[in-house]
């Protein structure tokens, strides 16, 4: 029983997580990556209040949630009411972004001088409490103060933002705001002002939430919030449906049982993340999806961006343009295949993992561009491969030519056994669970001793860099032949098709669910050759090679370089290697700022990515260099007088031959 | 008297006065801050402090005053101008003063914040009296001359205050200017109070509420346009003008001296450019609103090109005169931004708008941070060059707003600015009139000038077919969509721009058809939320429920279940429900009949004239012309986004060209069973 008591204090910080997440998605129908970022700011200005401006705790605590608050407020007014009628993907993969910033933000707060940068807090020297009391002790636990204060504290809060939501007005219009903000809006609600208002009271929920948890979990003031418990948070939102704030409490508290089960008991720290991730699965599984009279107002329009088109065929066909592109296609070759006699040796290593990064984020590319869903474990799946891969080679003595067909294989496996779950169901919910995945990977699945092997990759003997180089070069080139193939084939065109109006693709008869999982299981094999290319050139791998945070950033860069592009993928990788160039200690904050607020900027300013500025370049040169205009600017009026004057036979061959590829480049000049 | 002459030709005959005044005004107050600005390392050194300080008080100034400019311009908006005005420019003599009596630095801090917030927070309010002194014809050239007294300050500043230094210490010549701004003062006083709006129709805003102001600001495009484009622009200028000295004394190896050469040319030219220049911008005003903003971004796209130029400069003797011509064109875009906002702008809100795009233009400062880095990191030459592109950037958002330049300065013209008329020829009142309304989305037109007429009691059909614009005509009316010309007046008062939550709260309210539910919420929480704007008296609240509760008989039974599992004509009924919670005055109906049985019509027509006969003014957006027939006496007919037929409903059944398009033939004579409606 004094388990279950250590267990339900535990678990009040995932459960005041999910309770926040539940009030957000209710409110801007997105899952908000940022909420535990947004709690661990509150906690670093606590700190920086009371132990370097030292303040005393009551005058400390109200300025730490006033500029909670603020930052909330902010978040909402500048990003999320810009994306309100964007995709929910978009408005996801912004919370992702939003998470970066507000932690450069929290990194960039005034740190009390203890000595060192990277300061760890324990316990109750975290920040003083606002009473003291004895410690005592119940079975095998000892809870102090600070254990009380969240027993109290924790369900108070959960408490009064369930009445805010279900009682009263201002909830309800918080709800109505997001189902149908014009209707709400003629009703006189507010809607731009309560929807910043739920944005504030979330965001007071998360630091609340961690400043309470803080005495007790410690604090880094180095790292990310740890996705571990941003996973746990999610899982219980996503087992609570995201639709009821008690559900989501209960669950949150449940898990945290779980963990201080599991931790006793098996004495395995990270367990309990395969635990809950299996947990979420088979939950997801037996879930139906809810039955509704119709979908009227659901699907918002996906003009993710402006499609990146060909070019048209007078440009095409034109002898100056194919010139051009002849000489540089042919300059390109030559630069790829020439690169590793120029280059030190070392250059060319770092560009052959270049090439195998590019893989991975191309497979992440086309899954999020093409299907609409993203995964944030696809560097997951690549460690899989890497690391399994490592085994069989290594320990099994496979040959590695024929551990890549096998990796390859388990790569999709994988995919489908996450993606079935998830991809049954409406929404952004495989986001979740590959988090879960790619969290449960680095800390639990990597160190497995059945699974790991002895922590290098080796190739033939035979395969020196430059050769690796070519090989890893060949690998790219056919990932992206067939990436092309598959998206002008039938596959590409219903993935899309699904990703629009899955309602209006079931009736024409496309397998809906069959179609999703296949484009996710595609995606994992090609993230698994990805990985595993990049771990035979790097050799040494090892759980650390594979941190779940990576597949932020190669989510990052497949978005920069133009998502479902499948040059954009390349484009996107190439941006991130540049931040390979920036010395050490820079580095982070460059890398936080240039992903994530470059990730920011492009969602909401300029969706089409590098992609879609290559494209404009490649539309000026052409049509610089033959004079023939690359976009025909036709009016609405003159498109329908050119269309009504077709008849019978060329009215179908227009049919026919209307653009049907997915948004993606698909187009070489 | 040649001068003289001169000047009253230069204001086409109008008063010189009030011109001259303000000139006289803003020269001194430049002279002032010119003055301390090269006077502070010696007075600084004076308390013992340096650089940093200057920088302290320039942040303070900068941000502070705009921000206290803004409520003090709504101030403005509403009461008498020139006292405060008058009491501004007091407050700045006395810190002025108070400069040369300084003996702690937290006074001298003190006072030049506080002489810059007498500064900063007038400026606008001078602007809208400027607008409001002089007509559209010469206002370009009576902004000109306005501006130019701060550039004259500014040139003759340094001078004249270092020579007084020279003579009588830096306190004296703050003694001197604080002495010389009296008379400026005195005269100021004398001016008249100029009637508000005198060359623009008043917009019958004098109660906007304090936060509508921007708001409503902001829905005016061109202004919006401009307000953003003055960002970039501002940016790049300040950013330029930051970047300058040093661009010359580090490429150029120029000296001290030579740099305040060089700083004066520019203020010539600045000068120069205004006084002549000024015609030509006025004359392009002239021909057309979106003339001038054109002539601004052309403005704009050759000081561009210039800054480009000048940041290429091999040798300084290519540089000058380039800077020359690059001042003549930055001393004519202040005056033209402000007459222009001026136009555009309600008068009833002029002051708050001009203090509004100070205030906005106060982020271009930002971009000084930015290219000063840049500066610093690549050179001069780059940061240059990012001037140019902050120019180039603002300047088209210049051409956005001239597309929406024209429509909007005619909505302020009196032939838009009056509701016809209130009463009809029955002596009823009026409640809703719309003129001209005009609405696109994304560039392509949908309503074409929208002419309406609603009285009050009746019940009214808009008809037409699909895609004929009747649901963006309610939009537009609900605020839902913005209108990009024409005026809409609800019971006497103009609703154009307002925001929908706002015009709910007025009394006319939309029930948007079977969208108006809220799926996921129960029919109790629906029916609720319906009540959100009465939900502050209880009593109200509550007895009106129980009233439509009673209208409504078939929702009882489904006040729990998800209003998602309605059925079509169980949201009709949620909708008008919650439509009725308000008791609004003028009520929108959209497509009251669409997709339901005709028994649902049926019941959905009794609860309608049970609204009409409890004196709901009732608009009827129909597809179906049995409904409307039923309901309506009169009738508009909109195709294409135009009115093709207004009058009594009856009669539009003899219109066969019009209904043609609307029903397979034969359906008019059978239409003429009326009280039939379940034949449609």
């Amino acid at each position: 029983m004094d388990l279950l008591a250590l267990g339900l204090v535990l678990g009040m910080s995932t459960a005041l997580l999910a309770v926040g997440l539940v009030l957000v998605h209710m409110s801007s129908r997105v899952i908000n990556f940022a909420q535990g970022e947004i709690g661990a700011f509150a906690v670093a200005m606590m700190i920086t209040m009371t132990a370097r401006a030292h303040w005393p705790y009551w005058p400390a605590l109200a300025v730490t949630l006033l500029a909670t608050a603020v930052l909330g407020a902010v978040i909402e007014r500048t990003i999320i009411q810009r994306l309100f009628d964007a995709p929910r993907l978009i408005a996801l993969l912004a919370t992702v972004g939003i998470a970066q910033i507000v932690l450069l933000l929290r990194l960039l707060l005034p740190k009390p001088e203890r000595g060192g940068a990277s300061v760890l807090f324990q316990g109750a020297t975290t920040f003083p409490l606002p009473f003291h009391s004895g410690q005592f002790t119940f079975g095998r636990v000892v809870f102090g103060p600070q254990h009380i204060l969240v027993l109290i504290g924790g369900p108070i809060l959960a408490f009064a933002t369930a009445a805010f939501l279900t009682r009263s007005t201002y909830g309800l219009a918080v709800r109505a705001a997001a189902e149908n903000a014009p209707r709400a809006r003629l009703m006189g609600i507010p809607v731009r002002r309560v929807s910043t208002l739920a944005w504030v009271v979330a965001a007071l929920l998360a630091g609340g939430a961690f400043m309470l948890l803080a005495p007790i979990n410690g604090y880094s003031s180095a790292d990310a919030i740890g996705l571990p418990l941003l996973l746990r948070g999610l899982a219980a939102a996503t087992l609570a449906g995201f639709g009821s704030v008690g559900l989501a409490f209960g669950w949150g508290l449940g898990i945290g049982l779980l963990d201080s089960l599991i931790f006793y008991y098996t004495k395995q720290a990270n367990l309990s993340d395969a635990v809950v991730l299996g947990v979420v699965l088979v939950a997801l599984l037996i879930r139906r999806e809810a039955r509704r009279r119709t979908t009227a107002g659901e699907e918002s329009s996906w003009r993710l961006a402006e499609p990146v088109r060909a070019l048209p065929s007078e440009i095409t066909a034109h002898p100056r343009w194919r010139a051009l592109v002849f000489g540089v296609s042919g300059l390109g070759a030559a630069a790829v295949l020439a690169a590793p006699l120029m280059l030190s040796p070392a250059r060319t290593y770092l560009l052959a993992t270049i090439f195998g990064t590019s893989i991975v984020v191309l497979a992440l590319t086309i899954l999020t561009g093409w299907s609409g869903q993203v995964s944030l474990g696809h560097w997951g799946i690549a460690g899989v491969a890497g690391i399994f891969g490592s085994r069989l080679v290594g320990h099994w003595g496979m040959s590695f030519w024929l551990a890549f067909l096998v990796v390859a294989v388990l790569g999709g496996l994988t995919a489908l056994l996450i993606g079935l779950p998830a991809l049954r169901l409406p929404g952004t919910l495989l986001a979740v669970v590959t988090l879960g995945f790619a969290v449960v990977s680095e800390s639990w699945l990597y160190d497995k001793s059945w699974f790991k092997g002895d922590g290098s990759l080796v190739r033939p003997e035979w395969v020196g860099n430059r050769t690796y180089y070519y090989l890893a070069a060949g690998v790219l080139l056919a990932c992206v032949l067939s990436a092309r193939a598959l998206q002008r084939g039938r596959l590409g065109r219903n993935l899309v098709a699904i990703r629009d109006n899955p309602a209006q693709a079931a009736a024409f008869g496309i397998a809906v669910v069959r179609t999703r999982l296949t484009g996710f299981v595609l995606s994992g094999v090609l993230a698994a050759i990805g990985g595993f290319v990049w771990a035979g050139c790097v050799v040494t791998v090892s759980p650390n090679s594979f941190p779940a945070t990576r597949s932020l950033t190669i989510l990052a860069a497949a978005i920069i370089g133009g998502l479902g592009s499948i040059f954009g993928a390349l484009l996107g990788t190439a941006y991130l290697a540049i931040s390979l160039f920036v010395p050490e200690d820079a580095a982070r904050y460059v890398g936080l700022t240039s992903t994530g607020l470059g990730l920011l900027i492009l969602i909401c300013f300029f969706p089409g990515g590098l992609a879609r500025l290559a494209m404009l370049g490649r539309n000026a040169l052409a049509t610089w260099v033959t004079g023939v205009a690359a976009t025909p600017r036709v009016t609405p009026v003159e498109a329908t007088e050119a269309m009504s004057a077709l008849t019978g036979d060329e009215l179908v061959e227009a049919v026919l031959t209307a653009q049907a590829a997915p948004t993606a480049a698909g187009s070489h000049p | 008297m040649g001068l003289r002459r001169r000047l009253d030709d230069f204001v086409g005959g109008e008063r010189l006065q009030p011109v001259v005044t303000m000139f006289g005004l803003n020269a001194i107050d430049e002279l002032d801050n010119a003055t301390f600005r090269w006077l502070a390392p010696t007075i600084l050194a004076d308390f013992g402090k340096g650089v940093g300080t200057v920088g302290v008080i320039t942040v303070l100034m900068t941000f502070l005053a705009p921000l206290v400019a803004l409520p003090l311009s709504k101030l403005a908006d509403r009461r008498r101008r020139m006292p405060i005005v008058v009491g501004a420019a007091l407050v700045w003599a006395l810190f002025s003063l108070g400069t040369a009596f300084s003996t702690a630095l937290w006074i001298l801090v003190a006072a030049r914040v506080g002489s810059a917030f007498g500064r900063t927070v007038s400026y606008p309010i001078q602007a809208a009296l400027m607008s409001d002194f002089y007509s559209p014809k010469v206002r370009v050239k009576a902004m000109g001359m306005f501006t130019i007294g701060s550039q004259v300050g500014d040139a003759i500043g340094p001078l004249l205050g270092a020579t007084i230094a020279l003579f009588f210490g830096w306190r004296g010549a703050f003694v001197f200017i604080g002495a010389l701004s009296i008379p400026v003062v005195i005269a100021c006083n004398r001016l008249p109070e100029p009637e508000r709006g005198r060359f623009e129709a008043s917009q019958g805003l004098d109660n906007v509420a304090w936060r509508d102001t921007i708001p409503r600001l902001w829905a005016v495009r061109s202004l919006r346009y401009q307000y953003i484009a003055g960002i970039w622009l501002i940016g790049g200028v300040f950013s330029a003008v930051t970047v300058l000295p040093f661009f010359f004394k580090n490429s150029f190896g120029v000296g001290d001296w030579g740099l305040g050469v060089i700083g004066s040319v520019g203020g010539v030219g600045a000068v120069v450019a205004t006084l002549t220049g000024a015609r030509l911008a006025q004359s392009q005003l002239n021909r057309s609103p979106a003339q001038g903003v054109l002539w601004l971004s052309t403005l704009g796209f050759g000081i561009g090109g210039l800054v480009l130029a000048f940041a290429l400069s091999p040798t300084v003797w290519v540089a000058v005169p380039l800077l020359f011509v690059i001042a003549c064109g930055f001393g004519l875009v202040s005056p033209l931004l402000l007459s222009l906002q001026s136009l555009v702008s309600a008068p009833e809100l002029r002051a708050s708008a001009l203090a509004l795009g100070q205030v906005m233009a106060l982020a271009g400062i930002a971009f000084i941070g930015v290219t000063a880095g840049i500066a610093s990191a690549f050179g001069n030459r780059w940061a240059l060059v990012v001037c140019a592109l902050l120019l180039v950037r603002g300047t088209f958002h210049v051409r956005t707003a001239a597309k929406y330049m024209n429509d909007d300065v005619e909505r302020l013209s009196p032939l838009y600015t009056e509701p016809e008329r209130r009463l009809d020829e029955q002596g009823r009142p009026i409640l809703l009139e719309t003129k001209a309304i005009t609405v696109s989305y994304d560039n392509v037109r949908v309503l074409f000038g929208i002419d309406l007429e609603i009285r009050q009691g009746e019940v009214v059909a808009l008809l037409g077919t699909n895609g004929a614009g009747k649901s963006t005509v309610l939009n537009a009316l609900s605020g839902l969509v913005a209108t990009d010309g024409g005026n809409i007046w609800f019971d006497g008062e103009p609703i154009t721009g307002e925001s929908a939550e706002r015009i709910a709260a007025r009394g006319l309210v939309q029930a948007p058809g079977g969208r108006g539910i809220f799926p996921g919420l129960t029919v109790a929480e629906n029916l609720r939320l319906g009540a959100f704007l009465i939900r502050k008296d209880a009593d109200v609240s509550k007895r009106r429920l129980r009233e439509v509760l009673e209208l409504f008989p078939a929702l009882s039974p489904l006040l729990q279940q998800k209003a998602g599992s309605l059925s079509g004509g169980q949201r009709q009924m949620l909708v008008l429900a919650q439509a009725m919670l308000l008791r609004p005055r003028l009520l929108l109906i959209d497509e009251l009949s669409l997709g339901l049985a005709p028994v649902v019509v049926q019941e959905l027509l009794v609860a309608v004239r049970r609204l009409q006969a409890e004196g709901v003014t009732v608009v009827l957006v129909e597809q179906s012309v049995n409904v409307a027939l039923n309901l309506a006496d009169r009738a508009y007919f909109l195709e294409k986004g135009q009115v093709r037929y207004s009058g009594p409903t009856a009669q539009l059944l003899q219109r066969d060209d019009l209904l043609r398009s609307v029903f397979l033939g034969g359906a008019a004579d059978s239409a003429g069973a009326l009280g039939d409606p379940t034949r449609t």
